[in-house]
């Protein structure tokens, strides 16, 4: 007795032709497979040119100013410091701030004064830095070059530094702002 | 009944959560320099000194055969090579005399540019304990403060006596001090008349007028021993270097017997020209004191006449 369909979907069709086309294709795929050949998937390459990334920095680079030779300090004098400088020879504009290190007695009593400039125009200490204190320099663009100059002076009051020496030191740091 | 939150709340929460946990990452993508400059700084000398002045450590007293002296004495105060200037300097003075019971006078004079302590010094009385502002002085400037020490009243017990100054220098610059080291000096007196032990007598006598003088008191040495010298000289500053007009040996003028004379004879042929002279009565033999009186001769030379100044 013949079999009936099983399928009442009416998209399919039964034939009595499909056996034999599914006999093909079968046919096909055993005879690609016997071949040992791949898929017929077809692919082209081109190598790109090279390709480099360079990181950026962030460099400071601070020359100390000085003073005249033979320069003291005494109470009520100012003794200048001038031929000093900083550049932002990094890639990213630097905000520069100035930190107050020093520690002893004597460089405790002195009042220090820093100011930047562009090397154009005068530069001026007006910035105090105060022991442990810090003096904001500015923000400053990749390949800014400023002239700083200071002042040092001891209180009137200051009891400290009869033939003594010191040094005033000031840290300075440049974040990418 | 109870509400259930919103899904939309709930995603908001969490996206906050996750933007608060992200951020300090993000902070850590700053980048930064570093670099360090260093200022030398170099306090200056602050200090004082001091030093005899021209006057030297050591001056004399000279009472020049009287009863009171003067003198001065130079002291150097002053800063260090390379010093600033101090703002505010003293001197203290302190006069201590040997001589107690004579009368002590102490005047300061200063200056910066006169190398001696005589004239054109202006001098200011002061105390025997006295502080005197300094003027300003730096990089190895000096002072010159001299002290002037007048006494009155000396006796025959001051010489040979001392008055010693020290001085102490303190100067200030603002907040800084410094002290100058003590130095003293010595002022010694010399040169102090004798007690009044002859008295000048001019007796009229048929030869004619007699000098004559008497120990009114006994000489006393400086230790307070009494003394007794047996050889006086007489001496004139009329008669250059010093010609003796007379010697009297063995005579112990202790107490008040003694009564040499000198007469008007004596005087004569000695070539004294008309006028006061004064004479001079010393004991040989040591520094003892001396004593002086003052006698006029006049007329004829060989025989003048001589009439009493008084004594001293």
């Amino acid at each position: 007795m013949p079999r009936e369909p099983l399928l009442s979907d009416p998209l399919v069709r039964p034939s009595r032709r499909w056996p034999a086309a599914v006999l093909a294709a079968a046919a096909v795929v055993a005879a690609v497979a016997a071949s040992q050949s791949s898929l017929a998937y077809w692919n082209a390459a081109e190598p790109t040119e090279t390709l480099s990334i360079v990181s950026g920095t962030a460099a400071l680079t601070v020359v100390a100013p000085s003073a005249a030779p033979g320069s003291l300090v005494f109470p009520g004098k100012t003794v200048s410091y001038g031929g000093g400088g900083f550049a932002n020879t990094g890639d990213v504009p630097l905000t520069v701030t100035v930190l107050r290190t020093d520690a002893d007695a004597f460089a405790a009593a002195l009042v220090v004064k820093i100011g930047a400039a562009p090397s154009t125009r005068p530069c001026s200490p007006t910035e105090t830095v105060p022991p442990g204190g810090t003096a904001s320099l500015g923000r400053h663009v990749p390949g800014a070059d400023y002239v700083m100059c200071a002042s040092v002076s001891l209180g009137s009051t200051a009891v400290v530094g009869p033939g003594a020496t010191t040094s005033v030191t000031l840290d300075f740091t440049g974040v990418q702002s | 009944m109870r509400r259930r939150t919103p899904r939309a709340v709930v995603a908001g929460l969490g996206l906050a959560a996750a933007l608060a946990v992200l951020t300090p990452v993000a902070a850590n993508a700053v980048w930064s320099s570093t670099a360090t400059a260093a200022l030398g700084v170099e306090g200056a000398p602050f200090g004082m000194t001091s030093a005899a002045g021209p006057t030297g450590g050591s001056v004399l007293l000279d009472a020049a055969g009287g009863t009171s002296a003067q003198a001065e004495i130079g002291f150097l105060l002053g800063s260090l090579s390379g010093a600033p200037a101090w703002t505010d300097a003293v001197a203290s003075v302190q006069v201590t005399s040997g001589a107690p019971s004579a009368g002590l006078a102490v005047s300061t004079a200063q200056s910066t540019s006169v190398a001696t302590c005589g004239a054109p010094m202006s001098y200011t009385p002061g105390s025997p304990t006295t502080a005197v502002p300094l003027g300003s002085a730096g990089d190895g400037g000096q002072v010159l403060l001299c002290v002037r020490v007048s006494l009155t009243g000396l006796g025959p017990a001051d010489a040979g006596q001392t008055v010693v100054v020290t001085v102490s220098g303190a100067a200030a610059l603002g907040g800084w001090s410094a002290t100058a080291p003590v130095i003293a000096g010595t002022l010694t007196i010399v040169d102090v008349a004798p007690p009044v032990v002859l008295e000048a007598v001019c007796t009229p006598t048929t030869d004619g007028w007699y000098v004559g003088w008497h120990d009114a008191v006994d000489f006393v040495l400086p230790d307070g021993e009494p003394y007794a010298p047996i050889h006086y000289v007489v001496t004139t500053d009329a008669l250059v270097g010093g010609i003796p007009v007379k010697e009297f040996w063995g005579h112990d003028l202790a107490g008040n017997d003694g009564r040499p004379t000198l007469g008007a004879n004596e005087l004569g042929g000695l070539g004294l020209p008309d006028g006061p002279h004064t004479f001079t009565i010393a004991p040989a033999g040591g520094p003892y004191p001396i004593a002086r009186f003052v006698a006029t001769v006049s007329g004829d030379p060989w025989e003048p006449d001589v009439t009493c100044g008084g004594a001293g």
